[in-house]
């Protein structure tokens, strides 16, 4: 730290992520002057691959955006194709998607909660180093992340980059045997999962409420996955069609991700967003086990983000017994497309949040043009805003190694792609 | 249980191409599934340790970089596979990681071996570099005596 006023720090390289990551803050008397994320950001490009491709092979691209995140990305692909084409899969294909997403919140989740978040407040260096003496926990975690990649498996052909998912529904139909083995274990899984509830409300978890927008899915009947319309904590409420007309990307000068705004204004999109907006239409089992616990939703504390992922753990479990113990062998697990020229929305709910898709389609199915807004890069501006909320609170006169700490975990609440490895963050802090 | 753990990228993909070869083995295919189990995965990251957990010996087979000449074979033990660079993983999570993860646990085979081929970092490429050939040959056999030694003795 220098002698004067001014604080300069910067980390222009943030090691092992995926993508490439920074985070500059400038300090001057004692107040933010500037505080930027950079994040480089994958999809772009993806939207240009996509040009001149056949409609069939649009869902093998999008899933190899994300590893951990495939699913999401194929099925808002193929919702907005889908719409584009005016098909309507059916009620197998929709239920079937809403147990593939099922496995994706399960992995992602479980692994965001004991590997990247819980060894922050549990004074881990690694969620390896935690299991040395959390080691339950973490099988438990394992347990659960398992049985998300085996519904992955089950409907993709493989966890990672599934190939079993298409336009129209899925290639084949799980066997009723293999259903059946998976169905097996579901019962000790939603004991675990009542169990992590408890386990994450047992954790000390600082509180920087304070007021921001959250945007998700709502469904009039279910916890929303595929479908819905998309509402806001301040009472918006639109069709997926109209995301343009109220969400706007733009370029930042000091990212190659864009930023996306709501009426001009940062946002959170993600699970907390999504149990705030959607509460009533969580099992009661679980809203007593919430109330039990004293938890309250909505919540505007970013920190309760590991407990609505965990929560989300619970539902997915619920919600993939009841799926797997109605499963019915299909005459077809897949409904016949025409492609037809025209454009598609498609809108889902990846574990980190809102994803949404725009394809204009040729009469011969061929993809005029692309556009794919990921969570990650619509949550950017919301974490910059809340780092800056965030690190008042904390108190922008700690040592630099103190304020990485702070800043890392107030990233992590994001699960952004770009914290899958423990040391994510380089962090440069300009003092003046 | 043998497992070829890989990616598709170039040589990354060494460990598929081993149990491919073991799989075309005739004297092999005479054992039943509940006793010789040849697999191959994809970035596995921590599920690796789960696809270990029903057997009594694993075999991995790997692509590592530790600065040999590529085309190297190399056998490790438990002990070694932490210091040991794989070029690629799924989220920062690789071989190395899920294995000390699985150790910690104590959810490991008795009898783990990593079976590596020494490869420069990949590159965005499907096809294996000419020199892996020889070096899928002579490791394919090594773990198929191997396999013998540790399932038929006699």
């Amino acid at each position: 730290m220098s002698k004067n006023n001014c604080r300069t720090l910067e980390i222009p390289i943030l090691a092992r992520v995926e993508g490439e990551g920074a985070l500059a803050i400038e300090i001057n008397d004692g107040k933010i002057h500037s505080l930027q994320l950079k994040i480089f950001e994958p999809p772009r490009l993806f939207e240009k691959f996509l040009e001149g491709r056949g409609y069939q092979e649009v869902l093998d691209i999008v899933a190899r955006i994300c590893g951990i995140c495939p699913v999401a990305y194929q099925m808002s692909a193929a919702h907005a194709i889908e719409a584009c084409f005016s098909s309507n899969p059916g009620p197998w294909v929709r239920e079937m998607r809403r147990l593939f997403y099922c496995g994706e919140w399960l992995e992602s989740h479980s692994l965001h909660i004991h590997f990247l978040a819980a060894p922050d407040f549990l004074g881990f260096d690694s969620g390896i180093e935690m299991a040395k003496h959390h080691g339950e926990v973490i099988q438990r975690g394992l347990r659960i992340q398992a049985f998300g990649n085996a519904l992955v498996s089950l409907l993709g052909g493989r966890s990672v980059h599934p190939v079993g998912a298409c336009v129209g529904g899925f290639y084949a139909a799980p066997s009723k045997s293999a259903v059946t083995a998976l169905l097996a274990k579901t019962q000790t899984l939603l004991e675990d999962a009542e169990a992590l509830m408890r386990w994450v409300a047992s954790i000390a978890m600082p509180d920087n409420s304070h007021e921001f927008t959250y945007v998700a899915l709502r469904h009039p009947s279910e916890y929303p996955m595929n479908e819905g319309r998309i509402v806001t904590s301040q009472g918006l409420n639109l069709s997926i069609d109209c995301f343009d007309q109220y969400f706007k990307e733009s370029q930042v000068s000091y990212s190659t991700a864009l930023h996306c705004l709501l009426q001009g204004k940062p946002y959170l999109v993600g699970p907390l967003a999504r149990v705030n907006l959607n509460y009533d239409t969580l099992p009661t089992r679980i809203t007593t086990l919430i109330e039990e616990l004293g938890y309250q939703f909505p919540s505007n504390n970013m920190y309760h983000s590991m407990m609505a992922r965990a929560i989300e753990i619970y539902y997915c479990l619920i919600e993939a017994q009841r799926l797997l113990a109605h499963y019915d062998y299909p005459k077809m697990a897949a409904v016949p497309v025409i492609p037809s020229a025209g454009v598609g929305y498609g809108c889902t709910e990846a574990p980190r949040g809102l994803l949404w898709h725009r394809f204009e389609i040729n009469a011969s199915g061929q993809v005029i043009n692309a556009r794919i807004v990921p969570p990650t890069s619509q949550n950017q501006a919301r974490i910059e805003e809340d780092l800056t909320v965030s690190l008042y609170q904390f108190g922008l006169d700690k040592t630099d190694n103190l304020l990485l700490n702070c800043c890392e975990k107030i990233i992590r609440n994001y699960d952004p792609c770009i914290s899958c490895s423990t040391h994510f963050l380089n962090l440069s802090v300009s003092r003046k | 249980m043998v497992i070829g753990v890989g990616s598709p990228f170039a040589d990354d993909r060494v460990g598929w191409e081993v149990i491919k070869r073991l799989q075309r083995d005739e004297l092999l295919t005479h054992f039943t599934p509940e006793t010789l189990q040849l697999t191959y995965c994809d970035r596995p990251g921590l599920s690796l340790i789960h696809n270990m957990s029903t057997s009594d010996a694993v075999f991995l087979i790997d692509a590592v970089y530790t600065g040999a000449p590529p085309g190297t074979l190399h056998l490790f033990t438990q002990q070694k596979i932490a210091s040991i660079h794989f070029p690629l993983s799924s989220h920062g999570v690789g071989v190395a990681e899920a294995i000390e993860l699985g150790g910690v646990l104590g959810l490991l085979p008795p009898v783990l071996r990593l079976y590596g081929v020494e490869i420069l970092p990949p590159k965005i490429q499907f096809e294996l570099t000419p020199i892996m050939e020889i070096s899928i040959q002579q490791l394919a056999k090594r773990i198929k005596k191997a396999i013998l030694i540790l399932l038929d003795p006699k």
